[in-house]
Parts: C-alpha cells; structure tokens; sequence
C-alpha cells in the first residue's frame, strides 16, 4: 500500500468517525429541541478541526514511517504520473456523488421547507463526498488505474 | 470537432439559458414580494424541461453531422479531458456549497441558501463543460 494510499485511508475514516460525531451531535440537540436543531457552529467547527487534525496527522506520520523505512527518503510523498490520474479520477467521480447529494437535498427541501435541515442536508452531503473521493483514491490505487 | 465537444458546447448552452431563465423567474419573484421568495417548484421544473429538449435536440443535431463520430467509444484522451474537468468543477462545486453554508450562517434564511445552492450547482456544472471544451482546444 502506497504512502498516499495510506494517507486517504486514514482521511477517508477520519471524515466518516467526525461525521457520525457531528450528526450524533445534531441528533441529541434536535431531541432535547423537539425539533430539528439549528446549527451549530461549534460543533460544525470542531468536525472541520478533528478531520483536518487527524488527516495532517496521518500524512506526517505515514511520511515519516515511510522515510525511515525507504533506501530513498526523498522520494516518499512524490506524485507521479499514476498518481496524478487516480486523483483526477477520484475527485471527478467524488464531484458526481457530492452534487447527487446536493441535488436530493434540494429537492427534500421542497417537500419540508426547513432551512436547518437543508443546512444539516447539504453538511451530509458534503462529508459523504469527502468520504467518497478518499475512498475512491484507494479503491482506483487498488484496481490498478 | 469531436462529438464529445460538441456535446459540451450543448450542454453548456442549455445550462445557461436554463440557469438564466430559473435566475430571472426568482429575481422577478424577489422584486414582486420585496425578500428571498420561496423555491419556485414549477421553474425548477421548467428548467430541467429547457435542459432536456436541448439537450435531445443539440445532440440529434450534433449525431446526424457525422453518426460514426458519435456511435464511437470514448477515447484516452477523451477521458482525460472528462476527469480533468470533472476535478476542477468539483473543487468548484466545494468551494461553492460551502459559501452557501456561510451564506446560511449570516442570513439565517432557508431560501437564501436553497438559491445559493442551486446556483451553485448550476455554476460548476457549467464550468465542467467549459473547461471539457478549453481543454479539447488547449490539449491536456
């Protein structure tokens, strides 16, 4: 498994373990509310700042592992030509699945005109498309592009 | 040029004019009640229709030119263009919605942020087919 690999693996787990936090989250409130809860941007903040946390962490330590471990250090986290491609590809495909996304939010608005679930929607949206992109860089590493 | 080309010079039109005329039902709306009017159903709906009857007839059009061109599987550099394009839009598409959430965090208003997000949508896709053209015209 690849250094970069690695890294989206561990991005990828990052975003669903904070998501199903940040939703767990809006579930208590929207409980103790009696209503969908509006949002809240501490706890949005701190999912951006644990994904961001763990996903910087990862790629440091992964790439200090792996360069004590390769005959050439220098070459761990170099981003060729395969790379290149499974990351456009990823992203391409991940782009799709985040505008499903947006689009099924958008219509399921229509339906209960609740802008704090509209809200709460498209941050779903978003993070299964995060989730989707890290993923799919691994699934394309392992199909051999 | 290739039908793939041609079939983004068709979907990029008919985006903006669907995009344009969704645009013009809201604003028209918003300067009749004075605020953020609700999501226009009927115009949603509208605009997918424009959407699709040019699309069908664009690509009709573009298939009857020279029907082998568009029978013919896509290529390697064909869907380098595609995934290139598709990559840019949708850092395009991110940034976007998550102007949209600020949007949400500063107004407050659900039908501010119903609009930015279908604006948003429309922009990168739009921009996905303008960039699978200038990429075709500029190479990879």
């Amino acid at each position: 498994m690849s250094f970069w690999e690695k890294g989206y693996l561990a991005t990828g787990l990052a975003v669903l373990i904070a998501g199903a936090g940040y939703f767990y989250f809006v579930w208590q409130q929207s409980a103790g509310l009696e209503q969908i809860a509006p949002p809240n941007w501490g706890t949005f903040g701190a999912y951006l700042i644990v994904v961001t946390i763990i996903s910087a962490g990862s790629f440091i330590t992964l790439g200090s592992l792996e360069a004590r471990a390769a005959d050439d250090p220098d070459t761990v986290g170099d981003f060729d030509e395969r790379d290149r491609f499974v990351n456009m590809k990823s992203l391409a495909a991940a782009s799709y699945i985040t505008s499903i996304g947006g689009y099924l939010a958008l219509v399921w608005f229509l339906f209960h005109h609740n802008g704090d679930l509209l809200f709460h929607s498209l941050v779903g949206a978003l993070m299964i498309g995060e989730a989707a992109m890290c993923f799919l860089h691994v699934f394309n590493y392992n199909r051999a592009y | 040029m290739s039908f793939q080309e041609k079939s983004a010079w068709v979907m990029c039109f008919a985006l903006i004019v669907s995009g344009a005329f969704y645009a013009w039902t809201v604003l028209a709306l918003a300067n009749v009640l004075q605020t953020v009017p609700p999501p226009n159903a009927g115009g949603l709906a509208m605009g997918v229709i424009i959407i699709v009857a040019i699309a069908i007839f664009g690509h009709a059009v573009a298939a009857l030119g020279n029907p082998a061109d568009a029978n013919a599987p896509e290529d390697e550099r064909d869907r380098l263009v595609v995934w290139r394009a598709g990559n840019l839009s949708g850092v395009l598409l991110g940034a976007l919605c998550m102007l949209s959430i600020v949007s949400y965090a500063v107004f407050e208003n659900g039908h501010l942020l119903f609009h930015a997000l279908v604006a948003g949508l429309v922009i990168s896709q739009i921009a996905e087919y303008a960039l699978t053209i200038w990429y075709y015209r500029r190479g990879v």
